[in-house]
């Protein structure tokens, strides 16, 4: 009987010794966006998942111990367009019915300058895992103005997703000329944790 | 007799001409969905759109098929007229039922999610469901020990509400019928079929019992 509370101990001491060191951050939905841009011919069509949750430990001082973990629901894509919307949950391109889910699982954090960090991970898109490397902003902690007992840190990247690569759309869009094959992502996350 | 034969041909061609040129305007008005679409589910999408005028044609002539002109009755006779009727509700709820399935299909049946954005889309669906039981129960009127006159009042009730739901379903789900000639011939429809409404309604017996009677109690009053 002693031996499932033993295996319950060391998991939760593995778990608070992994956490202790590097803050957990609680996004803050009503501020926080994944928006994309696309080139459309001549044009930029831009969009964003309005439904996504992030896990994000971080502190500058201790990296290996800070992560961030991310799973995007492909159904709220939202390009302010009903019938866009739709193709784009089609097999032609993210094929949601299949895939509900994109995901974001960091690995390696490291500083490079100031408050600029590097961040590299898997990015899952559909059946098609890759290795990915970012650049992001830290801005530091501070009070936030309506709720003094929190902390409002923030985060910001812009990283370039070739969609093809994750078999999102065959590229016909793309040899018609019409839907291009790079997709700018901007990720700009407002993160909340009691003082 | 020559002459009523020939009516009757002119008056059928006259039907597929329209019907017809309607089924044109997918081909001439492309909205932007279709030219996202290639192969198997462009051709879907586009016989969609299709199926989905030819339900708006079909129902458009409802109401004029049981008009009581003098002109069609004379040609046509009023049991073919009311015939028509029948066999244009079926073939409209036919047309109306495939709609969406190529629709749907030509999106590999993602369905639309439950969002404010897809509201002409979803007037659609509730017109299905409003027009699949108000065939099927004129059709079974009998069969289900429906009373005649319950029956004929329901479906004058609810016909006007089914032609009210398809302009605004028309109009709101397709960049075809936003402006332009599409636009413009569909609103001269509607009008006629408002004309032909109040026609109907005006002349039929109960709009005059209750007028009579009106009449009689405000006689009364004034005595």
């Amino acid at each position: 009987m002693k031996q499932p509370f033993k295996v319950l101990a060391i998991f939760a001491l593995c778990f608070f010794a992994s956490t202790a060191f590097a803050y957990q951050w609680n996004v803050d939905d009503d501020h926080s966006e994944i928006r994309f841009e696309v080139r459309h011919i001549h044009t930029t069509v831009s969009g964003q998942f309005s439904d996504f949750k992030g896990d994000i430990f971080f502190k500058p001082d201790d990296l290996d111990q800070s992560k961030f973990n991310f799973t995007i629901k492909v159904k709220s894509v939202n390009t302010h367009n009903g019938k866009r919307d739709n193709h784009l949950r089609s097999k032609d391109f993210f094929n949601s019915e299949k895939y509900p889910e994109m995901a974001f699982n960091s690995s390696k954090i490291t500083h490079i300058k100031n408050n600029r960090y590097s961040l590299e991970g898997m990015m899952t898109i559909k059946d098609v895992t890759k290795k990915m490397n970012f650049e992001f902003l830290f801005f530091n902690p501070q009070a936030h103005p309506f709720d003094k007992k929190k902390w409002v840190a923030g985060f910001k990247t812009v990283f370039v997703i070739p969609r093809l690569d994750f078999k999102v759309g065959n590229g016909k869009f793309l040899k018609m000329g019409v839907v291009g094959k790079d997709v700018s992502v901007e990720i700009s996350i407002e993160a909340l944790r009691k003082k | 007799m020559k002459n009523r034969s020939l009516l009757k041909i002119t008056g059928l061609f006259l039907f597929f001409a329209i019907l017809c040129a309607a089924c044109t305007i997918p081909f001439y008005f492309e909205s932007p969905s279709i030219y996202y679409k290639t192969g198997m589910d462009k051709l879907m999408l586009r016989s969609g759109k299709i199926f989905g005028i030819i339900t708006v044609v079909f129902l458009l002539f409802q109401p004029v098929l049981i008009g009581r002109f003098s002109l069609l009755d004379r040609i046509f006779t009023i049991k073919k007229l009311f015939q028509f009727h029948k066999t244009n509700a079926m073939i409209l709820l036919v047309t109306a039922v495939i709609h969406p399935i190529l629709i749907l299909g030509a999106d590999h049946f993602v369905f639309f999610s439950f969002e404010s954005k897809y509201w002409p889309e979803f007037i659609g669906v509730f017109l299905l469901i409003l027009l699949l039981p108000f065939i099927v129960i004129s059709f079974l009127q009998k069969k289900l020990g429906l009373n005649y006159k319950t029956w004929r009042m329901l479906h004058k009730i609810i016909a006007p509400f089914i032609f009210i739901l398809m302009f605004i379903h028309v109009t709101n789900v397709s960049r075809s019928f936003e402006s332009g000639w599409p636009f413009y011939l569909l609103s001269a429809a509607g009008l006629i079929t408002i004309f032909l409404f109040i026609r109907k309604y005006l002349s039929s017996k109960t709009i005059h019992h209750f007028f009579s009677g009106f009449t009689h109690q405000g006689s009364c009053l004034i005595l």
